[in-house]
């Protein structure tokens, strides 16, 4: 340990900054853990980075941490002092007073992670700041320099930290596998990547560049970053009030995925989790997505720092707000209003049929707003001659409000909400095929229009979760037996995966070190590549393992029936039609796919004769 | 140009060659037929590229010509018409064809010939011959088990497999196999193949049921099927047919034997209460009957029924897909069958219970199992 009483006798420059935080202050800062994992050394590198004032930050990490994190910045760097100076326990430049932790903009403010970081690690610390002619570097093991010389290095500071925990056995023993520290540290990454597109962030594991963001805008970033997001499915939103200013991006309801790890609240550029917040937001997508699906949102919300508490935790990643009830308001009516907004206007652009096929219905009680001028020139057809139609005046605008009107009622009413279409309801007709995607059937008073890839994949979520725990499929024995080659990782998934996958069909066995063996496939699935398949499954399974999904169960059935069900533009016979068209009824909850796509959408008669008015 | 041809003599040619065309073919002239005339000889040929076949006519001919002509519109015309002399008369120049009849002209536009894909000729390094009759036989016995997997290419043909003194049929889909084995065929070759499944059951509509010679020609990439004038030209597939003969079980104690029509309908019955995509339905033996039954969970069917039977092994329960059952006793010919087995997770053998002369049948198919047995 550095000797306490030594402190004071350091002679402190004007240029530098650190200084030792007073016992009362101190005192009043949140205490606990801060170094739980390689991911909260990469946390606190990257913070202070931020702080720091970088533009461009670059993480390099091996063995998920465990081995070596390195953090470079083109910071504003220390004074020789101050690289002593910072690591000790309160030792701060972001704060002097108690008065100031309710000021704070910087994500630093306890003068702890670097200390704790020191206390457990092997640390070499190299940093310049712009004026001076050579940089400091100074090495320190548990707490203890080990050295402190000049060195010769660009601007910023570059902090390594090796061999985590290397003199605290019982916590490395306790760090989870690396595939899983690596998804910690890069869900931290991803965060300060998201809170700051403006900084050029890259991030390296070992010889693979993870990512490589220059700097952007929000849109840009998110889009860098979730591969799959497309720029199209994210709503924007922004709205400032006296107390408050929110914005930021919602996904489209269609966009909605199983797991939640990409929803995102950013207050003041700290991430944080708020599970009433997260609350305001889910409401607003009640009636557009299932149960078990969670939309994309990133919220930034920039509040006088005077009307939150930073303090409360360790990690930072909880606060308080003072008015915590209208923060909930605010959020939820501006995202209600982005997903109202956006669903009103491809209504007016889009030809005849697709008004009748909009992504999703639109929010339960939302009154839309009559439309801006420029969307009536667009105005459908359909339901105002243009004509007849008046641009200037505001009986347009009225008449144009009551099309609107009637369409949406027509909207409301085909999409069924909880009720369900009995499989007699499909008459004998013959269904049709649309595009290779559509299945239209015929009911005593409507029209069925079913998606094939969307319905099967219900049926088969379905089917499979019901043979993990009820109704096992039966195992089409192979004459060729399979063997497949698995990575070591792979091989231990599988291991945790072969009961539920007996279950639902794949007679698989383990064989020597890392291979499986696949007797049989599940009876109903044809023609398949077993062997992708079954690798597709372990990638996918890897992937929400990592994720922290326990639900096993449903997390495989989902999987299976996004990979082995009917795609879209596989042609089919009547007969395949009636089938799937029939199970889709027969299910538990027919409407969604367990992803949140709608599976059919109904027509009435009389909506029908609507539209033709 | 112009040439002479009878109506019922042009169609019975053409409907052999036809099955090639496939409609909306990538290259648009894949929907003619290619009639070449040289001499007093009409080649009339169509080729999805993979497949090609070519018939011959004689016809009365003032003049060479090649000219594709579309197929669809030629056979819908020649159907209709009553027998009778036709005259097909070609403009060289711009490949429109007339064709006269006793009261009409029927125009269709052409193309010329030479714009269609060449038919590959056999450099043929090795051939053997055998009636038809014999290679019809072993089509309709094998050619239902090959595969319709697109990603095994291998399983979606029949492996031919030709011996000094016998020739051998094997068509699998990884759930079922069927070997044919035929003794009185001598390819006086040791060779193997696969052929696709398009190509044979095109052979199996244009094969004459009798003793007429087919030639087989072949090389390592086609094969070339000669018999009464017609030509079919395949390419074979270029893969590598599984081990077939390791996975025919040796031992198989448990033998039962049952009057082939009742189990039959015994299966087909069963399976309208077995689940819907699966098919499922298990065989139960003890002592001298044999009970079959089904299942279907979701909807809470069920049936089972009793069959008197002859059985030598254990007791035992087996599950099948009953669809490859019934296919399979589709092409088992005698009156009573066989199925030979030894545990409910490892293949069942079905036989006819004498085998014909010159003959080795023998099926093979893979069990269904619940893996919380
Ligand atoms: N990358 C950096 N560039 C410049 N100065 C840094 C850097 N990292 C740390 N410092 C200095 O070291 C001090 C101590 O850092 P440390 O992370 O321990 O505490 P903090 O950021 O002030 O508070 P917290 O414990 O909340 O992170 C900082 O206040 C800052 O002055
Ligand atoms: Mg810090």
């Amino acid at each position: 340990m550095i000797a306490a009483k030594a402190i004071p006798e350091i002679i402190v420059f004007m240029s530098d900054i650190i200084r030792l935080l007073p016992e009362h202050v101190a005192n009043q800062i949140a205490a606990g853990e801060v170094v739980q994992r390689p991911a909260s050394v990469v946390k606190e590198l990257l913070d202070n980075s931020i702080d720091s004032g970088a533009t461009k930050v670059d993480l390099f990490f091996k063995e998920a941490g465990k081995l070596l994190i390195q953090v470079i910045d083109n910071g504003k760097g220390m004074s020789p002092t101050d690289a002593r100076m910072c690591w000790e326990r309160h030792a701060t430049s972001k704060i002097k007073q108690v008065d100031d932790l309710f000021k704070l903009r910087t994500m630093g403010f306890r003068g702890e992670a670097l200390a704790s970081i020191a206390a457990v690690a092997q640390v070499e610390l190299k940093t310049k700041r712009e004026e001076d002619e050579l940089g400091t570097q100074i090495g320190i093991e548990a707490s203890e320099v080990k050295r402190q010389e000049y060195v010769a290095c660009p601007k910023g500071t570059s902090i390594l930290v090796k061999n985590l925990f290397y003199n605290v056995p019982a916590r490395r023993n306790f760090l989870k596998s690396n595939p899983v520290e690596t998804r910690h540290i890069l869900n931290e990454s991803i965060r300060i990547a998201l809170a700051n597109p403006q900084i050029h962030l890259t991030v390296q594991h070992s010889d693979t560049r993870v990512y490589d963001l220059p700097a952007t805008g929000l849109k840009g970033r998110i889009v860098q970053l979730f591969e799959g997001r497309k720029p199209e499915d994210l709503i924007t939103f922004e709205e400032e009030t006296s107390m408050i200013k929110v914005s930021g991006f919602v996904g489209t309801p269609t966009s909605a995925k199983k797991t939640r790890d990409e929803q995102f609240f950013f207050v003041n550029s700290r991430f944080i989790k708020d599970p009433y917040l997260h609350h305001a937001i889910m409401g607003c997508y009640e009636q557009l997505i299932e149960k078990e699906q969670f939309p994309f949102y990133l919220v930034n919300i920039e509040i006088d720092p005077r009307e939150i508490d930073v303090n409360i935790h360790p990690t930072k990643t909880e606060i308080k707000f003072q008015d915590e009830r209208s923060v909930y308001l605010v959020l939820k009516t501006v995202i209600k209003k982005a997903l109202g907004d956006f669903f009103t206007v491809p209504m007016y652009e889009s030809s005849a049929i697709s008004s009748f096929l909009p992504p999703a219905p639109l929010p339960e009680g939302y009154v839309p707003k009559a439309p801006e001028p420029k969307k009536q020139a667009t105005l459908n057809p359909l339901f105002v001659q243009s004509s007849t139609y008046k641009r200037d005046t505001t009986k347009g605008w009225e008449k144009m409000f009551e099309t609107r009107s009637a369409e949406q009622n027509v909207l409301s009413a085909i999409y069924p909400k909880e009720e369900k279409i009995a499989r007699e309801e499909l008459g004998s007709a013959p269904l049709l095929q649309l595009n290779a995607k559509y299945i239209f059937a015929t009911t005593i008073n409507g029209v069925l229009i079913i998606n094939q890839q969307a319905a099967h994949e219900r049926i088969l979520f379905e089917k499979y979760l019901a043979a993990a725990e009820y109704n096992p499929i039966a195992s089409q024995q192979k004459l060729f037996p399979r063997v497949i080659e698995l990575s070591k990782t792979d091989f231990e998934l599988a291991g945790e995966l072969i009961p539920e996958l007996r279950l639902m069909g794949f007679d698989v066995t383990e064989f020597g070190q890392h291979n499986l063996i696949v007797h049989g496939m599940p009876a109903d699935m044809s023609q398949h590549n077993e062997e992708q398949l079954i690798l597709d499954i372990l990638a996918d399974y890897r992937q929400s393992a990592l994720e922290g999904d326990e639900k096993r169960k449903e997390n495989l059935a989902l999987l299976l029936s996004k990979r082995a069900g009917i795609k879209n533009g596989t042609k089919l016979e009547e007969h395949d039609m009636r089938q799937l068209a029939e199970q889709l009824f027969y299910c538990d909850q027919p409407t969604f796919t367990p992803g949140g796509k709608r599976t059919y959408i109904k027509l009435l008669a009389d909506q029908i004769e609507t539209l033709f008015k | 140009m112009k040439f002479v041809v009878s109506t019922s003599n042009l169609l019975s040619h053409l409907q052999l060659i036809d099955g090639v065309v496939v409609s909306k073919p990538i290259i648009p002239i894949l929907e003619n037929f290619l009639f070449d005339i040289k001499g007093n000889k009409l080649f009339i040929s169509s080729t999805d590229l993979e497949t090609s076949m070519t018939t011959s006519i004689e016809v009365e001919s003032n003049e060479d010509i090649k000219v594709a002509i579309p197929s669809r519109l030629l056979m819908d015309t020649l159907k209709t018409l009553p027998e009778q002399p036709l005259t097909f008369s070609v403009d060289a120049s711009t490949f429109s064809v007339e064709i006269h009849t006793g009261s009409g002209r029927y125009k269709l536009s052409g193309q010329g010939g030479d714009d269609f894909p060449k038919v590959p000729e056999v450099e043929g390094d090795k051939s053997f011959a055998m009636p038809a009759s014999v290679l019809l036989k072993a089509i309709n016995k094998t050619v239902f088990a090959t595969s319709t997997d697109e990603l095994r290419l291998n399983l979606t043909g029949v492996y031919i497999q030709l011996m000094k003194d016998q020739v051998t049929f094997v068509a699998t889909d990884a759930n079922r196999l069927v070997r044919f084995i035929r003794k009185d065929v001598k390819p006086g070759v040791e060779e193997a193949f696969i052929v696709p499944k398009k190509a044979l059951n095109l052979l199996k509509s244009s094969l004459p049921n009798d003793d007429t010679t087919v030639k087989v020609d072949f090389n390592k990439s086609n094969a070339f099927f000669s018999f009464e004038g017609v030509n079919l030209i395949c390419r074979l597939i270029d893969e590598k047919y599984p081990d077939y003969r390791a996975v025919i079980p040796s031992e198989n104690p448990n033998k039962l034997t049952v009057i082939k029509q009742s189990f039959q309908s015994a299966i087909k019955r069963i399976s309208i209460y077995s689940n819907k995509t699966t098919h499922q339905i298990r065989l139960k033996l003890a002592g001298s009957e044999l009970v079959i039954s089904a299942e279907d969970f979701d909807f809470a069917n069920e049936a089972q029924d009793r069959l008197s039977c002859h059985y030598d092994g254990q007791d035992m329960e087996i599950g099948f897909n009953s669809r490859y059952l019934i296919d399979m006793l589709n092409a088992i010919d005698t009156d009573d069958v066989c199925l030979e087995m030894s545990q409910p997770n490892r293949a069942g053998l079905m036989l006819p219970a004498i085998q014909a002369d010159n003959e080795d049948m023998l099926m093979l198919v893979m069990p269904m199992m619940l893996n919380n047995y």
